[in-house]
């Protein structure tokens, strides 16, 4: 495009200058030829002020929107821990699984941090030499507890269980954190924000199968509405009050 | 019938009207003026408005710059059974020398949150008194005494052990410890073990409240009552279900022999003669106010009666009328009847003693074999120690969790005493420096009892436990370990007391298991406490006779009593929620006041916060402003004690006036009531009623009662149904709707209250509030009708016990005394919280949807979304949402009555599952939704429906009385479905019905046995 617009230019500066060296054309042709770009009664024409007024506002607007929306947003939020721990090496090389660690993602509403005794399990025998892996050591000793750095914050005015979500609901972790195996280093893989998660139940269908709290409603479900899945809205999973208390 | 809320609403002054209908009354200020100032004006300036607006863009763009870092702090070493965000339960005690409750501790994350009641106790059955509730908080009140100290400067055990160890050895006169009732048998053994290694040592229990009396009257013992089995109570007095010996027991037993069903039409009848309106007196089928000196004759002539004796000189017509029918029903229920008396006057239990004696209650409804341990002080004890204390003839004085210098009529002397050094050593193990605490050289604070291994034995055979719940916060050590380590012992106390339960649980192999079970149930079967030794010798009949029927006294007598919040004015005297708990009956908060009957009132030209000196005959005197109680005995006053602590922290400070300082103290007994002289001093003091606050219901469609005669004959007609008339005849209301009705397939959750089962304790006001995150606003906002409790009690007066004296008085005459019902109101209690409308007016007007309605039935409020416009509250016709005027977790104003939501230390006792509401939104009962989901969620991960009974709110749990139960509607099978079913069209009924909100609340009639009828023998098999 540019180097489009540039050899224009070229070309009819060349043009120019080739019919300025020419004696015969008519007063009208070298009226076309004469003429001067009046910059100045570009900048004084109104029309113009007024659309890149226009535009100039409607920028700093969209900005400002964005910005606003993004106020506390921290999706790809990527901070550095005390010890580098890799999720990449455990979940991913080592296939540990999550639980393993993350005591109770499938019991209560926080998936636990794993206290230091969990990290012992292993490190009492494995990689005991690493600079790292001495920190866990060091803290032990000291009894000082680990300080990480905490990634995923939920507001305080919105309820979240992990419990719901992968004993009941069955969904994977990577689902909302993303190819955590793959992490070096975890960061915010989802924007947590409440049109992700209204989004995400009004998609996901409910995890049912041989669950007998739902039995009955799989069943007036199927009754009325079969057409459709039995999805986590249509049974109120987008009530104010299902998270907000 | 008319009801009616207050005296200013029975007057309908000009003022109560034009407030009445308005819920957000404009002549109340926004914003507090600056005092004094001319710019009183409510209305912000624009200034105001541009500077606030100004920083508000200012913080914002701070705000964005850059989160924050937040820490994940995991476990070093993590407990097996602790996981984060998982709630544990811990089955404990609370006791604090007046209150016996077996309690299971809510653990969060390491920290006590909450104290429900504990099922499995026998004594209070899983019932949990408001005080209970709220202790709660005084785990982390941060007035308590942080190390030890020596003489103000802080000490380490060793240190301080020490310096006691040589000053027990050294000194020379008698030991003693002065505590309130004990109940532990090892925290007895502990004391032992001291009085083993001290010189003349004497363990003197003295009761705030006591019942000196009592004892002395039945040879040291305290009986056990049991009013389940009483078809007719009368009670001198004794306020059983509030504040006497031991409520919460009471309550439940009292409440079984009082719910009616269809199969069941029968009840107990209550005659209850009484000074104050107590909360046991307006539950009473037949009440009569009597002076405090009448008391002794009205037992006097219920003894002559039942025994066949001569009648009474010096009681009213309408007294002696009520004996002579308690007389009568009394000897018609031979061993199902109960006399009880909250008099502390030796000849007046005397006489009740042998009344029960007499009428062969003693091992039907009351137990002298399986008495009951709770009170054991003596009063003639403890005054001698005054007297001993200030001839200097005791060395060591030592202080556990007593606080005389504030709570006895006698604490001036000891403080005086005290203050001279009278004893050479005095040491404090009270957790703060109170009255008393603050006078003592040496200071060894007690660890709270929430971070406590302890023992209990409420009753003879009963026996509970308590276990640490937390870290211990300060730097206090257990009372009993430090009695040991003076004793010279190094054991611990979990050991000392392991090893004490050998002789209750057996020594052979099987006691690990045994204790372990113990210690996870709470409670355990088997008896340690042996009865302690009364000195004070009985009275005869005969001299409590002659004492009693000498004239009566001239003069306004005024009688002290316990508030069912604050109670004796100990820790719960810091305690914000105990401050705001409306009483039962004057639905005051935040301090004392005189009640003083309407016609003296009139008479002296007192109005309502009025403040009046009152002079006892001793010359002691106090200021409290005047509230005009309707009920109050005519020529009496009455005083709550447990006010006008002056050090027990930043909550109770100068919060109300000492009453203690009234009563009388002989040789041998405290009695708490006296003779006064009232004069206004010109000044007044608002007193913080919520009384008519929120009180825009029409009554006819709201209270329901009606009569056991009625009830037995056709339960279908006790009561009221609106009907709304259509053209297919009368119908209805929910028949004629506007609205289509919402389809509910997975829960219906619903609540039914019982009224004839509330008592109106208010211990579900402070469940709601400790569960569910409410703040406390202090009496300037109570005053401001801004108090922020999610359930509240109404109590309506009525009466129409006039109707009975046609004959007598002639009609004119009683038409005019129907006029001043004021005088002997009958009254009913109606807890009130949102009513979950199916048909919600509060949903209609919600311009930003954040009021909405739930899949399960739940009228669902978001505070997130609200944007404060305030329809809703102004829309609903039950007035019970909550309007959050300030930032009462922030905002400096609300520092000293709300610290618990301000300092790290006070916000460890918030529910983390529940949002803490900012300024400017609008918040209400939830039905404890983060309860229901939290069920749900435990019954889906185990792949079943949930249990009826799983899951409660915490209204509904810590009824004493179970008059609240809460469920699934949807489920036939439910408590509540079938409570329903059965009450359906009999005695269940909705609050104004005729509105067609369709609540998902229903109450149930309040069925009075009132003197009409009568109780008959036969059928009550």
């Amino acid at each position: 495009m540019i180097v489009l617009v540039v050899t224009l230019a070229i070309i009819a500066n060349l043009m120019k200058d080739v019919l300025q060296g020419r004696k015969d054309l008519d007063g009208r042709d070298v009226e076309i030829l004469d003429q001067r770009f009046d910059w100045n009664k570009l900048y004084q024409s109104s029309a113009l002020r007024g659309i890149v007024g226009v535009v100039f506002g409607l920028v700093l607007l969209y900005a400002g929107v964005q910005s606003v929306m993004a106020v506390g947003l921290t999706q790809g939020y990527q901070p550095t821990q005390p010890i580098a721990f890799s999720h990449k090496i455990h979940a991913g090389e080592n296939q540990i699984n999550c639980a393993y660690c993350h005591t109770s993602v499938y019991k209560g509403k926080s998936a636990n941090i794993p206290s230091a005794n969990i990290c012992m399990n292993c490190h009492s025998q494995i990689k005991t030499e690493s600079p790292e892996i001495k920190k866990i050591y060091r803290a032990i000793e000291r009894k000082q507890p680990i300080q990480w750095v905490r990634i995923h914050n939920l507001p305080d005015l919105a309820y979240f269980n992990h419990s719901q979500h992968t004993q009941v609901g069955g969904i994977q972790c990577q689902t909302c954190h993303g190819p955590i195996q793959n992490m070096e280093v975890v960061y915010q893989y989802s924007a947590l924000t409440m049109g992700w998660c209204i989004n995400c139940h009004r998609e996901t269908p409910l995890n049912t199968k041989g669950n007998a709290y739902y039995d009955n409603l799989v069943k007036l479900h199927d009754k009325s509405n079969s057409a459709v899945p039995f999805t986590v809205s249509s049974n109120g999973g987008t009530e104010c009050s299902k998270c907000h208390y | 019938m008319k009801y009616w809320k207050g005296i200013e609403e029975l007057d309908n002054s000009p003022e109560f009207a034009r407030n009445a209908f308005a819920e957000f009354p404009d002549f109340l200020p926004v914003k507090e003026g600056r005092a004094g100032s001319p710019d009183d004006s409510s209305v912000a300036p624009r200034r105001d408005f541009l500077k606030l607006m100004g920083f508000g863009v200012a913080a914002a763009t701070l705000a964005a710059c850059e989160t924050p870092v937040h820490k994940a702090i995991p476990y070093l070493n993590k407990p097996e059974e602790v996981d984060p965000t998982i709630s544990n339960f811990y089955a404990s005690t609370y006791f604090t020398g007046s209150d016996y409750n077996a309690v299971l501790v809510k653990n969060r994350d390491g920290r006590p949150i909450k104290l429900e009641g504990n099922p499995e106790s026998p004594v209070t059955r899983g019932g949990l008194s408001a005080r209970a509730q709220a202790a709660v908080l005084n785990l982390y009140d941060g007035a308590r005494l942080q190390q030890f100290m020596i003489k103000g400067k802080p000490a380490d055990y060793a240190e301080l052990d020490k310096a006691v160890r040589a000053g027990l050895a050294g000194t020379t006169g008698k030991t003693v410890l002065v505590s309130p009732t004990i109940i532990s048998p090892s925290t007895k053994r502990a004391i032992a073990a001291l009085a083993g290694n001290s010189r003349n040592f004497e363990h003197i229990m003295y009761d705030v409240n006591s019942a000196s009396g009592l004892l002395q009257a039945n040879g040291g013992v305290l009986p056990g009552y049991d009013f389940s089995k009483a078809n007719v109570i009368v009670s001198l007095g004794a306020d059983f279900l509030g504040t006497w010996i031991s409520p919460v027991e009471y309550s439940r037993q009292y409440v079984a022999n009082r719910k009616v069903s269809t199969d069941k039409r029968t009840m107990s009848r209550h005659f209850q003669f009484e000074t104050a309106l107590s909360l046991t007196g307006s539950n009473a089928d037949v009440r009569v106010p009597v002076k405090p000196s009448e008391i002794g004759k009205v037992a006097l002539a219920l003894y002559n009666g039942v025994a066949g004796g001569s009648a009474v000189a010096g009681l009213s017509a309408s007294a002696q009328k009520q004996v002579a029918q308690a007389v009568k029903e009394l000897q018609a229920n031979r061993g199902a009847g109960l006399v009880v008396s909250g008099s502390n006057d030796p000849a007046v239990q005397t006489v009740v003693a042998a009344i029960n004696q007499s009428l062969g209650n003693v091992g039907t409804t009351l137990s002298l074999t399986e008495p009951s341990f709770v009170r054991q002080g003596e009063d003639g004890r403890m005054a001698q120690f005054v007297s001993d204390l200030k001839n200097g003839a005791i060395g060591t004085v030592i202080f556990y969790h007593a606080n005389p210098v504030f709570n006895h009529p006698r604490g001036k002397e000891i403080e005086e005493a005290l203050r001279a050094n009278k004893a050479a050593m005095s040491i404090s193990l009270n957790d703060r420096l109170d009255e008393t605490g603050s006078l003592c050289q040496y200071q060894a604070p007690d660890h709270h009892w929430l971070e406590s291994w302890n023992d209990y034995e409420p009753k003879r055979g009963s026996l509970s436990l308590s276990q640490p719940a937390i870290t211990p916060i300060f730097k206090t050590r257990q009372a009993q370990e430090t009695f040991l380590r003076w004793a010279g012992s190094e054991e611990t106390y979990y050991n000392f007391l392991k090893d004490g339960w050998r002789t209750v649980l057996g020594t052979n192999v099987g006691f690990q298991t045994a204790w372990d079970k113990a210690v996870h149930d709470g409670v355990a079967t088997g008896s340690a406490l042996t009865v302690t030794a009364f000195t004070t010798q009985p009275m005869s009949l005969a001299a409590a006779t002659s004492s009693l029927s000498g004239g009566s006294k001239a003069g306004i007598e005024a009688v002290l009593y316990e508030k069912v919040g604050i109670g004796e004015g100990g820790v719960e005297a810091n305690n914000p929620f105990l401050h705001e708990l409306p009483d039962p009956i004057s639905k005051a908060t935040w301090g004392n006041y005189v009640a003083v009957p309407r016609k003296m009132a009139e008479d002296n030209k007192w109005k309502q916060g009025d403040v009046i000196k009152v002079t006892s005959a001793t010359g002691a005197s106090i200021e409290v402003p005047v509230l005009v109680q309707p009920g109050q005995a005519d020529g009496t006053v009455s005083i709550a004690v447990g006010y006008g602590r002056t050090k027990v922290g930043k909550v109770g400070n100068t919060v109300g006036a000492n009453a203690f300082v009234l009563a009388q103290s002989t040789p041998t007994a405290v009695l708490y009531h006296n003779v006064v002289t009232l004069q206004a001093t010109g000044a007044t003091n608002p007193i913080a009623q919520t009384q008519t606050h929120h009180t825009i219901m029409d009554r006819r469609e709201v209270v329901q009662e009606n009569t056991l005669a009625k009830y037995r004959e056709n339960p279908k007609e006790v009561t009221e149904y609106e009907l709304i008339a259509t053209p297919d005849g009368l119908e209805k209301p929910n028949k004629v709707s506007l609205w289509q009705d919402y389809q509910y397939n997975d829960h219906h959750w619903g609540m039914a209250i019982d009224l004839n089962s509330c008592i109106g304790c208010g211990s579900c006001v402070i469940g709601c509030q400790t569960e569910n995150n409410i703040a406390v606003v202090g009496k300037q906002q109570v005053i401001n009708r801004r108090e922020m409790h999610w359930m509240r009690i109404d109590r309506y007066y009525s009466s129409n016990h006039h109707e009975d004296e046609f004959e007598k008085e002639g009609k004119l005459s009683t038409y005019a005394a129907m006029e001043d019902p004021a005088d002997n109101p009958q009254v009913i209690f109606q807890p009130m919280m949102c009513q979950h409308c199916n048909h919600a007016p509060c949903e209609t007007v919600c311009p930003v949807l954040a009021t909405t309605h739930s899949s399960e039935g739940l009228n669902q409020m978001t505070y997130n979304r609200c944007v404060g416009t305030r329809y809703c509250a102004n829309n609903c016709p039950y007035k019970v949402r909550r309007f959050n005027w300030f930032s009462y977790y922030s905002n400096e104003k609300f520092e000293d009555v709300n610290g618990h939501m301000f300092t790290d230390l006070g916000r460890m006792v918030l529910n983390p599952d529940v949002t803490v509401r900012a300024r400017g939104v609008m918040e209400k009962c939830s039905l404890c939704v983060q309860r229901i989901q939290l069920g749900k969620l435990e019954a889906k991960k185990q792949k079943r429906r949930p249990k009826d009974g799983e899951i409660v709110t915490a209204c509904a749990q810590s009824c004493p009385t179970e008059a609240i139960v809460f469920g699934d509607m949807r489920d036939p099978t439910t408590r509540l479905s079938q409570l329903l079913r059965r009450e359906d069209g009999e005695r269940a009924f909705h609050v104004l019905d005729s509105i067609n909100v369709q609540p998902n609340i229903t109450y149930l009639t309040k069925i009075r046995n009132g003197v009409v009828e009568f109780f008959p023998k036969e059928e009550n098999a």
